[in-house]
């Protein structure tokens, strides 16, 4: 085999093994299981997040904490099934979360620009989401893994005070709106790690 | 008369949005409404007796809309309800027997879409409305093809034993919007 021919497969035999290891490395020790710690990461569509993570059982633990936009505050619980308290271990996990209302903040920046009608309408938006992601717990279980998932999130922002921002762009003081509402759908990726106390 | 906005442009520029994965987006506003302040009609003949006004007048929502053409948007446009008010909000509009609302048929290249109506109203025998009458929209129809144009030009038609003097109607059109954008 030559040498280029190798370093292609490379990457699939480092999966491979992991997931090896994984499948094959247990704790040893369930009495011992960490249960209580700490999670933070950073995705999209969540930005940033903490919180506590619970671990429930070897196979699931609930996820609670607070998470921002970088412009805005909100809330988000989660809950992650996994193979067990492996050192490498697929997981799925289902996240509800909501940012309150606040300024437009960088992935919807990112989204709409600065200036122009989105822009404008975006000044003021609050959002829930659900997202379904699968991935992998990398690290010894009982006191420290990095994780990272990948999926899909279902969004519902409403941009609030569409009226005012209507009148204004559209220089007419006779128009009335309720506050649109945005439903979308797009890939998710989050990347963090937990650390368990207890 | 003729007012031009873009109060839709808005609400659907937001499908638009650059720079996003999503497979897909859909902006949805359930109540959008537009006040066409004093639209005066003539009196009525002496002696009194029933008549008939006819008054078009165009609700111009831009040109911003004709950039949703191509782009694979699909658009939902219906009327939720007109609503008539007497301007000097003391008119009592009992004299008003029937409205009729049309959408004006719209050439394309296609060749077009025919006329639509929209709203009637009937008063109700012995029935006294006030100072405003609404007319709740059939929305049945989308009238996305009505709006491609440009514009939403509508035909008002009334019918009654109109005072003696001019009398002016504040008019408040209500759409719901919505728009979705696949991305696969």
């Amino acid at each position: 085999m030559r040498y280029a021919d190798v370093r292609m497969l490379l990457p699939s035999r480092a999966l491979a093994t992991l997931l090896l290891l994984g499948a094959t490395t247990a704790v040893a020790e369930p009495d011992g299981l960490t249960h209580l710690g700490a999670h933070l990461d950073v995705g999209i569509p969540e930005g940033a997040a903490a919180g506590l993570t619970v671990r429930l059982l070897p196979q699931l633990r609930g996820e609670v904490g607070l998470g921002t936009d970088f412009a805005k505050f909100g809330i988000r619980v989660a809950a992650v099934a996994s193979t067990g308290a492996h050192f490498v271990a697929p997981t799925l996990s289902v996240a509800y979360g909501h940012l309150f209302i606040g300024s437009t903040g960088l992935l919807v920046q990112q989204a709409v620009g600065t200036r122009g009608y989105a822009a404008e309408t975006f000044k003021s938006v609050s959002y829930n989401y659900v997202s379904g992601q699968v991935g992998l717990d990398i690290g010894p279980p009982q006191r420290f893994q990095f994780f990272i998932r990948a999926g899909l999130s279902y969004v519902v922002a409403v941009a609030h005070d569409y009226q005012r921002v209507l009148r204004e762009v559209t220089r007419d003081p006779t128009l009335e709106a309720a506050d649109p509402v945005l439903r979308l759908t797009l890939p998710t990726l989050s990347v963090g790690a937990t650390v368990y106390f207890f | 008369m003729t007012r031009s906005t873009t109060p839709f442009a808005l609400l659907l520029a937001l499908v638009l949005l650059p720079g996003c994965g999503f497979f897909f987006v859909e902006a949805a506003d359930s109540r959008v409404c537009k006040t066409v302040f004093n639209a005066v009609f003539a009196p009525g003949i002496q002696p009194p007796q029933s008549a008939t006004q006819t008054q078009p007048f165009d609700y111009n929502f831009g040109a911003e809309l004709l950039q949703l053409h191509g782009k694979g948007v699909e658009t939902d446009v219906r009327i939720l309800g007109i609503t008539f008010t007497s301007h000097d909000q003391a008119t009592n509009l009992a004299f008003i027997d029937t409205v009729q609302i049309e959408l004006s048929a719209v050439s394309t290249a296609d060749g077009g879409v025919p006329g639509l109506q929209v709203l009637r109203y009937q008063k109700v025998a012995g029935a006294d409305p006030g100072v405003s009458v609404t007319l709740k929209g059939d929305q049945d129809h989308d009238i996305t093809a009505y709006l491609k144009a440009g514009a939403l030009h509508l035909t008002t038609t009334v019918s009654g034993v109109f005072p003696p003097q001019p009398w002016a109607l504040d008019m408040t059109t209500c759409l719901a919007v919505k728009a979705h954008y696949d991305y696969l």
